[in-house]
């Protein structure tokens, strides 16, 4: 159900330092790192390839972010669609994304200010 | 690699009517609710496809009070519940609720909890019997 989970921390070399740790006996590993001083920093967890759990710095403190699975781009516009209609705050139509070939995602942005997003992955 | 997740709401009715029709595009209902009675404290929404409820949707945050979330990742067996539960503690982390089965939840639910740097709940869960 779940395409990837993204968790603010407020230390994030602390919380890698916590999680690396933590998820390797569950065969967890961090595949991506992008933590430099000064700018946006984030981690990605994952097993086979695919970084379901991110960890990123607190600039969006609390906030949430999780990714659904959509099996099509039309489910991802009407997710985008309903929840707009169920009272969301747009965070992002519908459309390509460059975080990877034929990745399709919509942002809304929930009664609590976290970020939910639907993301279908397969070729359009 | 993800079991489940939840986290508490401001206002749980409005963020209950919010996913009930966000979520409907994805084939993602509401398949269990746990009430206030029942708990005797939180009343939660879970959702899920396929009758397994993996998000979860609760009353209890102050408006204005920095969230904790809570996620739960999959064990493939207990071995592997305890030695995230070792690992953790010795990472730093704090215990939440040391591996045991929670029978509440269901007959093989063998489960351990920690608190995170930030306070946030991390659970390894294996749902197989053994």
């Amino acid at each position: 159900m779940f395409d990837h989970i993204d968790c603010p921390v407020t230390d994030i070399q602390r919380s890698v330092a916590f999680y690396d740790e933590l998820l390797a006996p569950l065969g967890i590993t961090r595949l991506i790192t992008r933590i430099s001083p000064g700018a946006a920093s984030n981690a990605g967890y994952g097993r086979d390839g695919h970084a379901g759990f991110w960890l990123s710095d607190a600039s969006r403190k609390g906030q949430l972010h999780i990714g659904f699975s959509a099996s099509t781009r039309e489910a991802v516009a009407a997710f985008h669609t309903a929840g707009l209609a169920a009272g969301g705050t747009d965070n992002g139509g519908p459309g390509l994304r460059p975080y990877a070939t034929n990745y399709f995602a919509a942002y809304v942005i929930d009664p609590d200010g976290h970020n939910m997003e639907a993301v279908c992955r397969a070729a359009g | 690699m993800l079991d489940h997740m939840g986290f508490p709401a401001v206002d749980f009715d409005k963020s209950k009517a919010f996913y009930d029709k966000a979520l409907a595009p994805l084939g993602i209902s509401v398949v269990m609710s746990v009430s206030a009675e029942e708990t005797g404290g939180d009343a939660f929404a879970g959702y899920g496809s396929d009758g397994k409820p993996d998000f979860w949707v609760s009353t209890g945050r102050p408006a204005g009070e920095i969230m904790h979330f809570h996620v739960a990742f999959v064990a493939k067996d207990r071995a592997t519940v305890d030695a995230f539960y070792a690992a953790a503690i010795a990472a730093g982390g704090r215990d939440n609720g040391e591996p045991g089965l929670r029978p509440h939840y269901h007959p093989n639910y063998y489960a351990a909890f920690v608190l995170d740097p930030d306070g946030n709940n991390i659970e390894a869960v294996c749902h197989k019997p053994e």
